[in-house]
């Protein structure tokens, strides 16, 4: 018996999960159709290995509060420089690219269950946000943009008055 | 060499029964490279500090625990939601051939990597070839 077949496939984590956003299904589907096109040699062999290997894409979480937005990405494995946070007309664009660690020709992939790859992620707001004062911190493989609101955004109380 | 420990724990299902904390387990993702003289285990565990994370070795078994701070102020209400945050925990059986007393564990971006020497024996030789 190989070594591998010792090893169970486990399902990944966003597959447990049973919510995956539409566009990322999209994105999904776009990758597996094309995605091996743009891979290295090595990486379409490990995925005819682990057909169920998915093309990383962070999941997303939108806070809010009175005066700001939060959203945060688990993005493991990715440094700093790999990675891109942008706005713009009320949208925040967060990309970047996992990079498979560097192999050697003796090395060999007993398993397989995290996934790589370039992504692109475009989170809509609801509303306005200051997009001067937008701050983006990376710790331990957790991206959190802060994004505070505008003045207006922030809303008003409306007293409501007995007749 | 690296066996999965079973059973497995399901994720939403309690991980230990003595947990104190209300958040679910997962189970992380990894990646085992086999090199000429180790195997490399790599797992994702994002948001795990280095000091909330355990790795156990106990009579060739081989545990990861991580633990995971709630990094948000109570008051924020969830507008989108894809991901639930909460703890890792998986467990591995070193089999024959690895040293367990060897292990190097370093944890770097929301990425544990460790490296699990093989034992000499077990370990790829080139066999010369003689010639006439």
């Amino acid at each position: 018996m190989a070594i591998r077949d010792l090893i169970p496939w486990r399902k990944t984590r966003r597959e447990d999960e049973g919510l995956v956003p539409l566009d990322q299904e999209f994105r999904d589907l776009f990758r597996e159709t094309f995605g091996d096109m743009f891979r290295p040699w090595h990486s379409a062999l490990a995925r005819r290995r682990w057909p169920e290997m998915k093309m990383f894409t962070p999941a997303v979480d939108v806070r809010e509060n009175e005066n700001e937005y939060v959203i945060s990405a688990d993005v493991p494995g990715l440094e700093k420089d790999d990675l891109e946070v942008s706005i713009s007309e009320g949208r925040v664009i967060i990309s970047g690219e996992k990079r498979e660690e560097k192999k050697k020709e003796a090395e060999d992939y007993l398993s397989m269950e995290r996934s790589y790859g370039s992504f692109r992620r475009t989170i809509p707001l609801p509303s306005s946000v200051d997009e001067d004062s937008v701050e983006a911190q990376f710790k331990n493989g957790v991206l959190q943009v802060r994004l505070p609101k505008t003045e207006q955004a922030r809303g008003k109380r409306v007293d409501v008055r007995a007749a | 060499m690296l066996e999965e420990k079973k059973p497995m724990r399901q994720k939403n299902e309690t991980a230990l029964s003595e947990r104190m904390s209300q958040a679910p387990t997962f189970i992380p993702q990894v990646d085992i490279v086999e090199t000429e003289d180790a195997l490399v285990l790599l797992a994702d565990l994002p948001g795990v500090n280095k000091d909330d994370l355990d790795v156990i070795l106990e009579n060739g078994d081989l545990t990861i625990e991580g633990r995971v701070q709630e990094m948000h102020e109570p008051d924020m209400s969830l507008y989108r939601k894809e991901y639930d945050t909460g703890d890792f925990h998986r467990r591995f059986h070193l089999g024959e051939g690895l040293d367990a007393k060897g292990v190097d564990a370093s944890l770097h971006d929301g990425v544990l990597r460790l490296t699990i020497p093989k034992t000499e024996q077990y370990k790829a030789r080139r066999i010369e070839i003689k010639g006439e």
